[in-house]
């Protein structure tokens, strides 16, 4: 299991990262999943992917959404560094991450959960409303709100 | 007759409407441009998010996960090759300058792509692909959710452009006829424009569109290529211009 879940490392952060939006928060709850699947293991007859996943997302829910660990959005200055991205790209950069930061911070959760689960995890409608039992036509409802919100202050220069 | 509004747009987007659901979207947009210019601000926004969550690659991975997993799998040579694969992942690193290591990066994100994907590799900027003078036009003046006729049976609808490493402006868009349908990545070299991947999925149909934001098979590409976000229509604009 240890060498499925090394080669997931980056997908499940990628997802830590979409729920927290923040770089700090993302890692601790991608250590904490981690932990916690080393610790408890994966039921018989589950994908460690699709488990993996849920996990963080639980943990997500839990316990750093309840507890509110870090109330502001940090740009997370380290994503920068190395100069990967410079001069009007990165200012561009910059600002597009933190208008989606800006809108994710704000969304309700159920919406959140939904866009992270279709457009990071890739997970189908269907797999996304049997996982949180609801309503396929909700799961649709959720994530065009989501996107909308993200679109209007994208626009807005 | 379906109605057509932003859920139904979020929907097309993540590939999850019928045939004959993406047909209608397919020709209402082609009948109305704020309907199509409304596809593109969606895929946009969409494609922001993901991106969003890439640039977390950029950071170390803590030391503390790595140990956590290290600590129980010396010499399992799955962990070397994944750790070589996000090496090759990051063209922006040592082997952003490398043209080898670039195309080695890309072929490794074509190789996973095609793997999920089960497309269908036509090429990878190889000449046999060259895009045809009608596509290349239609590149240089379209903007990113309009779709435009290109021949007496095809056309071409613009998904989003972007600016790589290398500073080219490079465009997702997809070739619909009655031969089926293929997402492709083209990138503005000079006067021309180089054809970077092409995929054709078995299953689509003529005008069945899906934007490489859904379309996994393009995802690796891109998430290889693009330094940051979609350029907004006012950016691409500049571009075009």
């Amino acid at each position: 299991m240890q060498a499925q879940l090394t080669a997931l490392l980056p997908a499940l952060r990628r997802f830590a990262w979409s729920l927290t939006q923040s770089v700090h928060d993302a890692d601790d709850l991608l250590q904490a999943t981690v932990e916690r699947l080393l610790s408890k293991g994966v039921p018989e007859n589950v994908d460690l992917s699709r488990w993996a996943f849920t996990v963080c997302r639980n943990l997500w829910i839990d316990e750093y959404r309840a507890r509110k660990i870090r109330q502001t959005v940090d740009v997370a200055p380290e994503v920068f560094e190395d100069g990967q991205v410079d001069g009007e790209r990165e200012v561009h950069g910059k600002l597009q991450l933190n208008k989606v930061m800006t809108v994710m911070k704000d969304l309700p959760e159920d919406q959140h959960a939904v866009l992270s689960m279709v457009a990071i995890q890739g997970l189908s409608y269907k797999d996304v409303a049997a996982e949180l039992e609801i309503p396929v036509g909700t799961v649709m409802s959720r994530l065009s709100r989501a996107r909308c919100k993200l679109a209007e202050l994208l626009a807005t220069g | 007759m379906m109605r057509i509004n932003d859920e139904i747009l979020s929907a097309m987007l993540d590939g999850e409407l019928d045939a004959d659901q993406t047909l209608e979207v397919n020709r209402a947009m082609a009948a109305d441009p704020k309907l199509a210019a409304r596809f593109a601000e969606l895929a946009a926004a969409n494609a922001s998010f993901v991106q969003s969550a890439r640039m977390i690659d950029e950071a170390p991975m803590p030391e503390a996960i790595t140990r956590l997993l290290e600590g129980q799998e010396s010499g399992d040579s799955n962990v070397t090759d994944m750790q070589a694969f996000r090496q090759l992942r990051k063209p922006t690193h040592s082997g952003g300058n490398n043209p080898a290591l670039r195309w080695a990066a890309l072929a490794a994100s074509l190789a996973l792509a095609i793997g999920l994907a089960g497309g269908n590799l036509l090429g990878t900027g190889s000449s046999s692909h060259a895009l045809s003078p009608a596509v290349a036009d239609a590149l240089n003046s379209v903007s990113s959710g309009e779709q435009i006729a290109i021949g007496s049976d095809e056309s071409m609808l613009a998904g989003f452009s972007f600016v790589d490493a290398e500073e080219r402006f490079c465009r997702q868009f997809s070739v619909n006829s009655e031969d089926g349908s293929s997402n492709q990545i083209a990138c503005r070299e000079g006067e021309d424009w180089e054809q970077i991947a092409v995929i054709r999925s078995p299953e689509q149909t003529t005008e069945n569109y899906q934007p490489a934001s859904s379309n996994h098979a393009l995802d690796g590409v891109l998430d290889t290529m693009m330094v940051g976000a979609p350029l907004s229509l006012e950016e691409e604009a500049r571009w075009l211009d």
